[in-house]
């Protein structure tokens, strides 16, 4: 063992000192981790489009299968399923009011959710410093995630009118479980041995914060905000089913569409709030990759 | 260099004894569900300044508590514990500690450069007396110039440490902690690293409280070996390394250094019993 370290260590004495605290090691020696010299741009650009196709050609596929089947059932049954076209006919006559509703839908989702979020962050960061607060609100969360918050909608109707509060209130009650804990959670899973040198430096809680575990609770948040964006679309549309007729939305058009029976405008709307959802989600996968390229998991849909 | 150590119940008077780090009868007390241990049981150890000292002894013996007591990680229930004159708070809030964990424990979205200057923005009042070397140079002279702008993801785990280690003496503390920071590598990348951290310390003699496992490693590295011995942790023996430094070739492959490695190795096996 000892005769290893001396052949190893000799060579490196060779090297001339320079600086009274230099090393020098001849960066041969380093365990530097070899790159890959790779094939040139262009064929890489090929190889990574041939690998997109392998991606897509079955994703289209599957939309296609599925286009056939729903004209297949449509056509079976005319009063269940409206054909392709009728939808798409119904959506550009009037696409005034179906962005009208969509941009209700989407405020009252953004609204409900972003100030769900803030909460939930802000109550994440003091709960994850002071353990009696944690242990104060823990059961109250717990409460509050077991009850459908759907359920609570007619009730904070009554409670707040027919205007736009009690859609915000839904819809920040569907997430905000998720979000907290997962924020929580993020907080706490920065490295302990960093934390341990962070502590040796008599860092303070608000840099060990910015410098140590906001950065390490990105990940958690961000999976979070992956499955609570869509969940909020969600409490929207289902907090303005409780007050159809009086607000625009799509939840509410969707429910007076399905009063009469007009089918098209019901799947119209379906389809706007599937897109949305899309939208959303490709937002926030790209601000991911943005910001966790670190991240192992990072980037990834 | 052996004298200025102490083993035991006494810790003599000396003129200099705030110019290292002292523990005097120290004992730690773990309270667990099964019961208590006895993690540490009357540990009194004097580190002079500039001394590399290496604890070593088999799991529970509580060398690395020891340490994490030294950067104030882990209270201590009997005993004083001082680095060069100063509680083990007032070292902390001076930045006079410089930690090497166990893993790199590098910020994955920070570029190596960016991880080396971490420890100058926390307490960012402190230490700010010291005259810093460029971490540019720093990094080059670890043998990492290369790796400036890379993120640890893209480096090997024995070039990681090197920047654990790099990033210790970046903001120039007056104690180093090493808790056994080569034992994830492999036995070729240890050594390697090894042969470099007493190149360091050669030039730029730190005062040094080293954990390991290894036998060799300590001989190799140390100017006093702590062999300790487990429930409760004790100090068994302290082993002064008079060999000669630098440690080149001929000193490690020497009579001398085999039959240190040999007398430590006694001292773990139980010689303390031999007597009694």
């Amino acid at each position: 063992m000892a005769r290893n370290l001396l052949t190893r260590s000799r060579a490196s004495d060779v090297a001339p000192v320079t600086d009274a605290v230099a090393l020098p090691i001849p960066l041969a020696q380093a365990p530097v981790k070899v790159v890959e010299a790779g094939p040139s741009r262009r064929r890489r650009l090929g190889r990574m489009a041939r690998g997109k196709a392998r991606v897509w050609i079955p994703a289209v596929l599957g939309i296609a299968l599925a286009c056939v089947a729903w004209e297949i059932g449509a056509v079976l049954n005319p009063y269940l399923l409206p054909r392709g076209y009728l939808v798409f006919e119904s959506l550009f006559s009037d696409p005034l009011f179906y962005l009208q509703n969509a941009a209700m839908t989407l405020e009252v989702t953004l609204v409900g959710f972003t100030s769900s979020f803030l909460i939930a962050f802000v109550l994440a960061v003091i709960m994850a410093h002071i353990k009696f607060v944690e242990r104060m609100l823990m059961p109250l969360v717990v409460i509050l995630k077991v009850t459908p918050g759907i359920a609570i909608a007619p009730a904070l109707v009554i409670a707040f009118g027919f205007g736009t509060l009690p859609k915000y209130v839904v819809t920040g009650l569907m997430v905000f479980f998720q979000l907290l804990v997962s924020t929580l959670i993020g907080l706490r899973s920065a490295d302990p041995q960093a934390m341990d040198i962070a502590k040796t430096l008599k860092a303070s809680k608000l840099e060990i914060l910015f410098r140590l575990r906001l950065p390490y609770s990105l990940p958690f948040i961000f999976s979070a905000v992956k499955v609570c964006l869509p969940v909020s679309v969600i409490g929207a549309v289902v907090a303005e089913f409780s007050t159809a007729g009086f607000q625009r939305g799509l939840g509410s058009a969707i429910q007076m569409a399905a009063t009469l029976s007009n089918l098209p405008q019901v799947y119209a709307c379906i389809l706007c709030l599937a897109v949305i959802g899309l939208v959303m989600s490709w937002l926030v996968a790209r601000a991911e990759s943005r910001l966790l390229s670190w991240h192992p998991a990072g980037g990834r849909m | 260099m052996s004298s200025t150590l102490t083993a035991g119940g006494s810790a003599p008077a000396r003129p200099d004894e705030d110019d290292g780090i002292v523990f005097r009868h120290v004992g730690k007390t773990f309270v667990t569900e099964d019961g208590t241990t006895r993690a540490l049981d009357d540990v009194t150890l004097t580190i002079e300044r500039g001394q590399f000292v290496t604890l070593i002894g088999p799991s529970g013996c509580g060398k690395s508590t020891l340490l994490r007591i030294a950067a104030g990680l882990t209270g201590h229930d009997e005993g004083e514990v001082s680095l060069f004159g100063q509680s083990v708070q007032a070292a902390q809030a001076s930045k006079n500690i410089g930690l090497v964990p166990q893993s790199p424990a590098l910020l994955p979205w920070r570029t190596v450069l960016g991880n080396v200057t971490l420890p100058q923005q926390f307490n960012r009042r402190a230490g700010t007396d010291r005259q810093l070397r460029d971490p540019v140079e720093l990094l080059e002279s670890f043998g990492l110039g290369e790796a400036i702008k890379k993120r640890p993801a893209q480096l090997s785990g024995g070039m990681q440490q090197r920047v654990s280690i790099a990033r210790a003496f970046a903001f120039d503390p007056a104690v180093l902690l090493m808790d056994e920071p080569f034992s994830a590598l492999d036995e070729f990348t240890r050594e390697m690293l090894r042969g470099e951290l007493l190149q360091i310390w050669q030039r730029n003699r730190k005062t040094v409280l080293f954990v390991t496992h290894s036998v060799s490693e300590a001989v190799a590295l140390s100017d006093v070996v702590v062999v300790m011995s487990a429930r409760p942790g004790r100090i068994r023996a302290i082993v002064p390394i008079d060999l000669p430094r630098p440690r080149d070739e001929s000193v490690l492959v020497s009579g001398k250094f085999h039959e240190l490695e040999d007398r430590i190795r006694f001292e773990l096996k139980g010689g303390w019993n031999r007597g009694s």
